[in-house]
């Protein structure tokens, strides 16, 4: 072949390849699971990108027989490629559907599909799923992580820096002067959120801007781009096609570096609290290479709008301003027939999805049909129109007043709540005709005939308050109920140890009692109280041998006299000593068998006994004796 | 003299009066707001205007102390939209925890419990026309104990039981033989084993009123997921099922209902007010 030919050929190829990647859409499906149990819930998922403008909506799953699907949910994708200062940005959806099979079996899921430019284009993909009976055992759905689907030129387009590159800040726009940093917080290319305000109240608007930093020169592409998770928001998109939005520079550390807005979006905070954004993260081509960049996470603190004069019907999130519409045809229609209510809301701020209709027992309001065109409105508020059409059923003849339509909603410019409003104004029920009659008739009669009413027997209103008696369980601190279940054994406890020492003291004191020292004291008191000098001979002589037994332990009156002195001179007492008191115990001894007049004061035996029993006591420690 | 004593006169007749302002002003606006809403919710009601009155007896609900005969009201609104066909979603939900409200309040409103039983035999009916089981889960032994008493009771008890066990102890200590000294064997056992028994109820009971609420279900049914969002398998949990609600992660709760636990997301449960 020629190399002409060749080159034809490769020239070919190369432009179908560029046909088929120029597709200006991709619709893709995906099981997270091909195989579950009964009761155990997989994801459909399907992903939509568009390339020309425009984003995918409307996805839809036709869920087959045995199979309960719920959701879906849907994320925003973006892709794009940039580089000499054009820039090609995918655009799409990803939404994910929870499913869970009643019943064992294969099943067959129709390819998802959503609607793009007006046509609704279905995923390539049949699904099929085997559904195996339950085992029984908890398990835990595989998590699927995002494919960026997006398909790109394979080459690759670095940027050129402009002439027209600013130097200083001075240089710089306002816009871009808001951009600058005075450090960046990674080399090269990095993503950065920013909210219009920190602090919000459950529905009111924050817009949060994604940007993307990068030197000039240093990326050729995006790769990726995962969005914040944003849990606690609904968000809604706004602004033009980023693709469109003209790049800025800006100073960052005293460098260079171009900015590109990737997104904006409008959140309206859910709850209270402190609410996290979450991370922004993308991956950016560099060489080849991929950088992988996380932006910040954004706190917002959210709170909820004052209880203070809130009206009644109020739903917390209805933040914003709005006003209220109504059209109501016709203004004559017969008992059982319907008019068609037109409530059309306008106004700024996440357009609540529900109005309060005058519903009453004699008025059945069907759930209306909606329509909506909301689009950023000046000042970068999300706003525009949702219109409610009610079909109503007029029950009960005569003049009826239909009542009002009713939006109570928080204000948070003016920091106070208002109640939109509109009357709709009277409509004249006439006798209902015949066929309507009968066919009124006949649905009576089947609602007689229908189902009884379960609550028919539930007591009437109240129309008063009755007092009643508030249940206080106040509880008991645990340390006060402590302190009062060990209380009682604690003190058992102590009263025990009280008991167990006075037994030992009542004992020692006992011992103490019959000690010899202690009865030789005693005797010698009684000698010195007897008036009968035969008596206080008895009682000396007692104190004295108790004394010599305290001392020495010997048992003295069972030693002869004469032997005692001896006795004693061998058990260490001093001689002097033992000598007294065997001259104590003779005397003793004599004046027991030779009885004197009695006498009022001391006799001599006890004067002469005394220092002999009080220096055998206190030769007690010496000696080691005592009882 | 009689200066000091005419200017003192003055000062007390102000102070006087002006007391009695404070309290004549003050009385009408605390008792107002809440009169009205209950009033308008009760006319609205009676006249079938079940939407106004819904409205009005939940912005009672939201700013005013709980009263047993409000919630009751409420409940019968939410029944009063269902019984006319303009029915939605959980609704019945929210009717049962108004009436569980009322008679946590209340406990023996018997036109409450009647109420309350109507609406869980119709969750019930609707369950089993849809081929799903009625019972989801049975009452746990551990709460149906700690429910019996409230936590001061079970308190008392336990300690009510450590002074008998710690009786029969002084019995023991003071008698050797005879009636009291087996009265004294017997209650020392019998005292500890209660105490043991109560004291753990009594902490039990103590962790579920301070770090428990109740809650009901107001959706038509909810699954359980782990805390990361994950779907347990198992029978979804019923509307209007009373539940114990525990911690918070993000935008999930902590539930038990029955002896079965896990997490839903914080907006499908009403918490019910008791205060």
């Amino acid at each position: 072949m020629s190399l002409a030919f060749r080159l034809c050929m490769f020239a070919l190829l190369w432009l179908t390849a560029g046909v088929a990647n120029a597709q200006p859409y991709e619709v893709s499906a995906t099981l997270s699971s091909h195989q579950v149990e009964v009761g155990e819930p997989f994801r459909i998922e399907l992903s939509a990108m568009v390339s020309d403008g425009g984003s995918p909506t409307e996805p839809h799953v036709n869920s087959p027989s045995g199979l309960r699907v719920t959701g879906p949910n849907i994320g925003t994708r973006t892709s794009m490629q940039f580089g000499g200062g054009q820039s090609t940005v995918r655009r799409g959806i990803s939404a994910t559907w929870s499913a869970v099979a009643d019943k064992p079996g294969s099943y067959v899921i129709p390819p998802p599909s959503v609607v793009i430019k007006g046509r609704r284009v279905m995923a390539r993909e049949t699904l099929r799923v085997l559904v195996m009976p339950s085992t029984g055992k908890r398990r835990r759905s595989k998590t699927g992580r995002w494919s960026f689907g997006g398909s790109f030129s394979p080459f690759d387009n670095m940027f050129n820096e402009p002439e027209a590159a600013p130097l200083t800040v001075d240089d710089l726009s306002a816009a871009a002067r808001r951009l600058a940093l005075s450090k960046a917080p990674a080399a090269l290319a990095f993503v950065r959120l920013i909210p219009s305000a920190k602090r919000a109240v459950v529905g009111e608007q924050v817009t949060l801007s994604y940007y993307l930093y990068y030197r000039p020169g240093s990326v050729s592409r995006m790769t990726e781009q995962r969005e914040p998770s944003l849990s606690d928001f609904f968000r809604r998109r706004i602004g033009k096609d980023p693709g469109t939005v003209e790049e800025l520079w800006t100073l960052v550390g005293g460098q260079r570096y171009q900015v590109r807005l990737l997104e904006r979006v409008a959140l309206f905070p859910l709850r209270a609290g402190r609410l996290h954004t979450g991370k922004l993260s993308v991956k950016l081509l560099r060489r080849r290479r991929e950088l992988a960049r996380e932006s910040n996470d954004v706190v917002l603190s959210v709170r909820e709008p004052p209880a203070r004069g809130r009206p009644a019907g109020y739903r917390l999130g209805d933040v914003g301003r709005y006003r209220l519409k109504a059209t109501v045809e016709p203004r004559t229609a017969p008992a059982g027939d319907v008019v068609a209510v037109t409530v059309r809301l306008r106004g700024v701020g996440n357009l609540p999805q529900q109005l309060m209709v005058p519903q009453r027992s004699d008025l059945e309001w069907l759930e209306p049909e909606k329509k909506e065109h909301i689009e950023e409105q000046r000042g970068g508020r999300l706003g525009g129109w949702r219109s409610f059409g009610y079909v109503v059923r007029l029950r009960s003849e005569g003049l009826q007043d239909l009542g009002e339509v009713k939006l109570p909603y928080y204000d948070p410019r003016a920091r106070r709540y208002r109640v939109a409003k509109v009357a709709l104004g009277k409509v004249k029920v006439t006798q209902a005709v015949s066929a309507n009659a009968s066919t009124t008739a006949g649905s009576a009669a089947a609602a007689s005939e229908g189902p009884p009413d379960p609550f028919v027997t539930v007591a009437p209103i109240r129309t008063e308050f009755v007092p009643f008696e508030p249940i206080r369980d106040r509880g008991m601190a645990p340390r006060l109920f402590l302190i009062a279940l060990a209380a009682p054994p604690v003190t058992m406890a102590l009263f025990s140890g009280l008991w167990v020492l006075a037994g030992a003291f009542r004992r020692r004191r006992a011992n103490i009692n019959k000690a010899p020292e202690t009865l030789a004291k005693s005797a010698l008191g009684q000698a010195a109280r007897d008036r009968d000098t035969a008596d206080a001979a008895r009682s000396v002589e007692r104190a004295v041998h108790l004394a010599i037994e305290s001392a020495t332990g010997l048992k003295s009156r069972a030693v002869l006299l004469d032997e005692l002195e001896e006795r004693l001179r061998a058990m260490g007492i001093d001689a002097d000593l033992a000598a007294d008191a065997l001259k104590v115990l003779r005397t003793c001894e004599r004046a027991r068998f030779e009885p004197g007049e009695p006498q009022a004061g001391d006799h001599a035996v006890v004067k002469a006994a005394r220092p002999v029993v009080r220096s055998l006591l206190r030769a007690l420690p010496e000696l080691g004796g005592g009882s | 003299m009689r200066f000091f004593d005419g200017m003192a006169a003055a000062l007390l007749a102000t102070l006087v009066s002006l007391s009695f302002a404070v309290f004549a002003a003050d009385a009408p606006e605390d008792m107002a707001p809440a009169q009205q809403n209950f009033q308008k919710g009760s006319d609205a009601l009676i006249l079938g205007n079940y939407e106004e009155a819904i409205a009005q007896f939940e912005l009672y609900a939201d700013g005013q102390p709980s009263h047993p005969d409000a919630s009751y009201n409420r409940g019968l609104a939410y029944l009063a939209r269902v019984r006319a066909g303009g029915e939605r979603d959980g609704d019945l939900g929210r009717a049962s925890a108004a009436l569980e409200e009322a008679l946590l309040l209340r406990p023996g409103d018997r036109d409450a419990a009647h109420a309350r039983a109507l609406v869980h035999g119709e969750v019930a009916r609707r369950r089993s026309r849809r081929g799903k089981d009625v019972l989801i889960a049975r009452p746990s032994l551990d709460r149906e104990i700690m429910n019996l008493l409230s936590e001061r009771s079970w308190a008392i008890l336990a300690i009510f039981a450590s002074f008998f066990a710690s009786f029969g102890w002084l019995l023991r200590l003071l008698r050797k033989q005879g009636a009291w000294q087996l009265a004294g064997v017997i209650f020392v056992p019998l005292g500890l084993i209660a105490a043991v028994a109560f004291t753990p109820i009594y902490f039990g009971a103590r962790t579920l009123r301070l770090e428990r609420r109740p809650g009901v279900l107001v959706v038509p049914e909810a699954h359980l997921t782990d805390r990361d969002g994950v779907a347990q398998s198992g029978e979804p949990l019923p509307e209007g099922a009373f539940l114990e609600l525990g911690d918070r992660h993000g935008r999930l709760l902590h539930v038990r209902y029955g002896s079965v636990e896990g997490w839903i997301p914080s907006s499908t449960v009403r918490t019910l007010r008791l205060r």
